[in-house]
């Protein structure tokens, strides 16, 4: 295949035709500069030969220029066979396709046919016709884009196919491959209708599967409905025999005669209840009249008696009252005396009292005075402590100064001390050594003497020091703050001075002389007044005096009694009353004995004629009431009443026996509960046979529901399905192992005959790899891929591990290699490289230009470069891309 | 007095063997064959047909299945039905007799579900002849069906025609069978001048007086007797040892058969077979054919063409049995896979699978076949 002219309108960056012109045999070589457009020149070359005119593809419609909305065009004329080409192809807008081919010309889809023939990739893969999928038939080793050199071509199926047949023809279909190949094809596609990518069932085989579940479900379903129509069948037949057992007329009529039964006999008992009732009601009455003649008989018994006994009675109670008089008597006569002893007593008593409060008020008079004395001594001795205490308070009060006087005396002193201690610390030092004494005569003051010898004189002032028989030396100090300081110690000396004479002291010595007596002072005042209150006591002098004048004795008591015949007295008086007392105790005790006596005689005398009065008023009554009853009833006639009465009662008795003797058996309660029983037992088989039919009446609507339906039928058609279904799956499941045992051992054998018929490949690389790398070999794989590379029969160096130069080279030869393969075959090939050998050494790049140019002389060879020094060692037929004459 | 004598007509009944179209043609065929039996007893002047017992295949039968055979039976005004169920359709609660006793069947037609003798009339003679009818109220009743026709009372001189659902004990019956089984010596016990049975689908003599008239239209292989498809013509009910004439009335016909394939010419005999089972109506013939031997892939592919599709087209149902037919590859066959490459190994590869003893090796030979097809289409080696 050689390719003569280019033509691109519309397409990418090219919006104005642009035209390839000039392609030879051999190497041609196009020279531009980046961003010329030599990427979308193979872009072009390969959508005109395998995208199709009508495919709107997101790829297809990136053809268009960015700008404007056109219809890429491209057109292609090119040499097969001898036979020179015109294609041209218009994308998007009104897509057309047109191929001239030895002066017949070829339409649309037409056209895509004969053109796929002619690239050799019609009957291969329709699928492959498109430029995205081109890579994987042959042709994407041999268009070469831009970047793909550097690896090596990625075959797929289509490829390997492809080269597996070109392999084929060189061996003379030894092989195999291209059928094994075609027949793989098959065998997936034929699996591919059966399982999915993961390998689980689809379409045909996933629907038999879910048939089988889904009818198995559905009889399992059905299956349940016929347990259930069966369980309501058998409930169904059960509830109509119990509604045939219970609903027999006869049961009716036995419960109706059995309840009318138990009725009558009801009704008997309740006669029977009545006439026993009115029988014993007058055996009652006939008991209660025999009973009421028996205690009026009886209550006229018991009258005679008791009047009988109360005469007897009465005679005894009058003698005991007679004596009881005669006890009362005596007892009074005893009681009297008793009185007159006691009275006695009670005046001796009263005399030996007044005896002995005589006595007792000589002996507090005594005591009286006695206690005067004593408090006498002790207010002459308070009367002495309160005129010291006087003396003593008075001396203190006079006495300065006081305490608050002192205390500022104390300061000013200090103060003073101060004042003068800081100017004596400022005065001026003469040391002196005078052999003959001397006067020195200080700021104005008396002159003081200086003796002989050393002396230290500190003046605060202007001094003279006068030298007897020498003269004067006046000393002037120059102290800045003298002066202050004397104004401060003036002061001070004036203040304390003012102080001392307000004390009425010298100095302050004597201030502080005074001070220490007025402690002695207090000191005896505090000792007095705690002699005073020991004196005084805690009430004081006042309550001492009051007191002894309180005690003091009057004029006639001063005379003193004997003290001793005072309680000697006393004594004997208390004696004499103890003594009368006790004797009146003894009198009064003495008279309880004869008032009890008479107390009792008295009592049993009220209780004689209490009860004689008693029975004298129950003969009374009782004489009353038996003439009474006498007049009313005569015993006689009470008598024969009461024998009338008792042979009705007779009577009446004989009737009830004869009554119980002929009643029904049972008692009413039981005939009513019989009654209740047999009534409810009736409900209860109404209510039984109402549920009954309502049950049957459920059953049969339910029965009927799903009798129509026909549970076994559609159970058999289900069954039906599940077993189709299950032969489908059986089916489908052989089918995959079939299919499935088919392709393994189909690829098996495939890997195995292409590991055996790779040699002619590798002989086509052979004799570039030689010009290449002198005594090298490549290793291939059964995809066709160079797995190594030996240098001079030394194993070794991966792939890719090799450099990035050498792995492109070995690609390139690969790729001459296959297109060589293509054409022996006579299929047609051409290489396009774009922007290859970037990686190569100088060397290297001389010998790939001489292998390129060595396949050039067998195949059609296009390198796109934007080196011009490539370009140039290169050699080749130089092509353009220009804009189209106009 | 003639009678027809019928039973298991088992309408309804699933083929499960059978497509969607071959299943209702033959489910027709069964309601078919009522008109049919109906047609012979009134050419034959039969006014009672006695059915004895499986009228319905199914105890629960649907609406559509249960009504079908009445109404085919109500197209005869003349004819008087006698039915009684079968243990594939025994009188149950909500089963398909009780279903028609509430809702009412014409009155030639007669549902005797209970052993109670019923009067069909009188024979030429003046003899009245009365049916004494046993009833299976279960699927497996325990013992005898037909006891109760010993007791049943029938008028002096009555010619007594007895009618049962069950197996003739010791007539092929399962000895181990506890139920359903009637006494060999029914007819004569019973004083039967003929015992109508059904349950055995084919046509039988069971006994003196006693027989199966099987049922009306084949429903399977194998199905003894006569294979069923017929009906019985009874006659002469006043004489010791009446008669029963088979009638056919049957429209399909049931054949197993066996072949043992090599080569072609077996393939072209198998075929020639059977195409003539029926020449006239190939349609009315259902066949399983039972398959053993070994083909080549040619002869696969000429029993596909000649067997499966040719035959089994023209034929109502043929159903094949072909697990012992295994595939021979011949050294001609794999030879066209070429002398080498990978497909002549893949080949070699799946013939030593299909030659062992493996679990795949049936897997394996049909691998090898399908290899061989595909093959031969893709075109000869080389």
């Amino acid at each position: 295949m050689r390719l003569r002219t280019l033509r691109l309108d519309q397409f990418r960056k090219f919006d104005r035709p642009m035209r390839l012109d000039g392609l030879r045999d051999g190497v041609n070589v196009l020279c531009a500069p980046n961003e010329f457009g030599k990427s979308t020149l193979l872009a072009a070359l390969r959508a005109v030969l395998f995208e199709k005119h009508a495919s709107k593809t997101d790829a297809i419609r990136g053809y268009q220029p960015r700008l404007g909305n056109t219809a890429p065009t491209l057109s292609l004329s090119f040499e097969q066979d001898g036979v020179l080409h015109s294609l041209e192809k218009r994308f998007l807008l009104r897509p057309s396709a047109r191929l001239v081919s030895g002066g017949v010309a070829f339409e649309g889809d037409a056209a895509e046919e004969r053109l796929a023939t002619l690239l050799g990739v019609a009957s291969a893969s329709r699928g492959a016709r498109d430029a995205a999928r081109q890579a994987a038939t042959i042709w994407g080793a041999l268009l070469v884009d831009q970047g793909e050199s550097f690896g090596q071509a990625t075959l797929g199926e289509q490829a390997r196919t492809t080269l597996s047949e070109c392999l084929e023809s060189e061996l003379g279909a030894a092989s195999g491959g291209a059928a094994t190949g075609r027949l793989l094809k098959t065998v997936q596609a034929q699996l591919g209708e059966r399982l999915d990518g993961r390998g689980n069932p689809k379409d045909r085989y996933k629907a038999a599967l879910q048939e089988r579940e889904s009818a198995e479900q559905e009889i399992a379903s059905l299956q349940e409905r016929r347990r259930l129509l069966q369980d309501d069948l058998a409930a169904l037949v059960e509830a109509r025999r119990a509604l045939a057992r219970d609903a027999d007329p006869a049961l009716d009529r036995q419960a109706r005669a059995a309840l009318d039964e138990a009725r009558r006999h009801r009704e008997a008992l309740l006669g029977q209840r009545d006439r026993h009732g009115r029988a014993t009601a007058a055996v009652g009455l006939a008991e209660a009249e025999c009973a009421a003649i028996d205690a009026e008989r009886a209550r006229r018994a018991a009258r005679s008696a008791a009047l009988e006994s109360n005469a007897r009675l009465l005679d005894m109670l009058t003698g005991r009252e007679a004596d009881a008089r005669l006890q009362e008597g005596a007892a009074v006569s005893a009681l009297e005396r008793g009185r007159a002893a006691w009275e006695a007593s009670m005046q001796a008593v009263e005399a030996a009292r007044l005896a002995l409060v005589e006595a007792q008020a000589r002996s507090d008079a005594q005591d009286r005075l006695a206690r005067h004395a004593a408090l006498r001594d002790r207010l002459a001795d308070a009367e002495t402590q309160a005129t010291e205490i006087d003396a003593l308070s008075a001396r203190l009060a006079a006495l300065r100064p006081d305490q608050a006087g002192i205390l500022a005396l104390r300061q000013a002193a200090l103060a003073d001390r101060g004042d003068r201690a800081a100017l004596l610390a400022q005065a001026t030092r003469v040391t002196v050594a005078l052999s003959v004494p001397s006067t020195l005569s200080l700021d104005g003051a008396a002159p003081v003497a200086v003796p002989p010898g050393p002396a230290l004189l500190e003046l605060t002032g202007p001094a003279t020091l006068r030298i007897d028989g020498i003269g004067e030396i006046a000393v002037a100090p120059a102290s800045g703050d003298r002066e202050r300081l004397l104004d401060a110690a003036r002061d001070s000396a004036r203040r304390l001075r003012t102080l001392l004479d307000a004390a009425g002291c010298a100095d302050l010595d004597a201030a502080e002389r005074a001070n220490a007596e007025r402690g002695q002072l207090a000191l005896s005042l505090e000792q007095a007044r705690r002699a005073l209150a020991a004196a005084a006591g805690k009430d004081g002098i006042s309550a001492l005096r009051a007191q002894e004048e309180a005690l003091r004795p009057d004029r006639q008591e001063d005379v003193a009694a004997d003290p001793a015949a005072l309680r000697e007295a006393l004594d004997r008086a208390r004696h004499d009353l103890d003594a009368a007392q006790r004797a009146e105790t003894a009198a009064r005790a003495s008279l309880a004995a004869p008032e009890r006596a008479r107390d009792a005689a008295r009592m049993l005398l009220a209780q004689a004629e209490l009860e004689r009065r008693t029975q004298e008023a129950d003969r009374t009554r009782l004489a009353a009431e038996r003439a009474q009853a006498e007049a009313t009833e005569s015993d006689d006639a009470l008598l024969a009443r009461r024998q009338a009465a008792d042979e009705a009662l007779s009577a009446r008795r004989a009737a009830l026996l004869a009554l119980i003797e002929a009643a029904p058996e049972g008692t009413v309660a039981l005939a009513d509960a019989r009654i209740a029983r047999l009534e409810q037992a009736d409900a209860n088989r109404q209510a039984s046979l109402s549920g009954l039919r309502e049950t049957i009446v459920r059953l049969e609507g339910r029965i009927a529901r799903e009798e129509g339906i026909g549970l076994d039928e559609q159970i058999e058609a289900q069954a039906r399905r599940r077993d189709n279904a299950a032969r489908a799956v059986a089916d489908e499941t052989r089918e995959v192992a079939v299919l499935t045992l088919l392709r393994d051992t189909l690829l098996a054998a495939d890997r195995s005959a292409r590991a055996r018929t790779l040699a002619p490949l590798v002989g086509r690389i052979g004799p570039y790899l030689q010009a290449l790398f002198p005594g090298a070999s490549v290793a291939l794989d059964q995809d066709f891929q160079i797995t190594g590379l030996s240098r001079n029969g030394v194993e070794g160096e991966g792939f890719g591990l090799l450099s990035h130069g050498t792995r492109e080279q070995i690609a390139i030869l690969a790729r001459l290699a296959f297109a060589d393969m293509l054409l022996a075959s006579g299929r047609p090939a051409f290489l396009v490289l774009d922007d290859a050998l970037a990686f190569a050494d100088a060397a290297r790049l001389e010998r790939m230009f001489d292998i390129i140019a060595d396949a050039g002389s067998r195949m059609q060879i296009l390198v796109l470069t934007c080196r011009e020094e490539l370009a140039a060692a290169l050699g080749g037929h130089r092509v353009r891309l220009e804009p189209e004459a106009a | 007095m003639r009678l027809v004598h019928t039973s298991d007509w088992q309408i309804g009944k699933g083929f499960r063997f059978a497509d969607d179209e071959t299943l209702g043609v033959l489910q027709d065929q069964r309601l078919d064959a009522i008109l049919r039996i109906g047609r012979l007893a009134r050419a034959e002047g039969a006014a009672h047909v006695l059915v004895a017992g499986d009228v319905w295949d199914m105890a629960q039968p649907g609406e559509r299945t249960l009504r079908q055979p009445i109404e085919r039976m109500r197209q005869f005004p003349d004819l008087h039905w006698h039915l009684i169920p079968g243990n594939h359709d025994p009188h149950l609660p909500g089963g398909p007799w009780d279903r028609h006793l509430r809702g009412g069947v014409p009155d030639t037609i007669h549902l005797h579900l209970l052993p109670e003798p019923a009067p069909l009339g009188a024979d030429a003679s003046g003899r009245p002849v009365w049916l004494l009818p046993a009833v299976l109220d279960r699927r497996h009743a325990f013992g005898d069906p037909t006891a109760s026709m010993e007791g049943m009372a029938t008028p002096d001189g009555a010619i007594r025609i007895g009618l049962a659902h069950g197996s003739v004990r010791g007539f092929g019956s399962d000895p181990d069978r506890a139920h359903n089984l009637i006494a060999a010596d029914r007819a004569e016990r019973s004083g039967l001048a003929y015992l109508a049975l059904g349950d055995w689908h084919g046509l039988t003599e069971a006994g003196p007086r006693t027989w199966y008239s099987g049922t009306p239209e084949t429903d399977g292989f194998d199905r003894g007797g006569d294979g069923g498809g017929s009906v019985l013509l009874v006659s002469d009910l006043g004489s010791p040892r009446p008669t029963a004439a088979p009638h056919r009335v049957g429209r399909f016909r049931w054949h197993r058969e066996r072949a043992t394939l090599t080569g072609p010419d077996e393939i072209d005999a198998l075929e020639h077979r059977l195409r003539g089972l029926d020449r006239d109506d190939p349609s009315a013939v259902l066949v399983w054919l039972t398959v053993e031997g070994a083909l080549g892939p040619d002869d696969q592919a000429r029993f596909q063409a000649r067997i499966r599709d040719g035959a089994g087209s023209a034929l109502r149902a043929l159903r094949i049995d072909e697990s012992g037919l295994e595939p021979a590859v011949a050294e001609a066959d794999l030879a066209g896979l070429g002398a080498g490459g990978a497909l002549r190994e893949a080949g070699e590869t799946l013939a030593a699978l299909a030659a062992g003893v493996s679990a795949q090796k049936e897997i394996a030979a049909a691998a090898l076949q399908r290899l061989l097809l595909l093959a031969r289409r893709d075109g000869p080696a080389g």
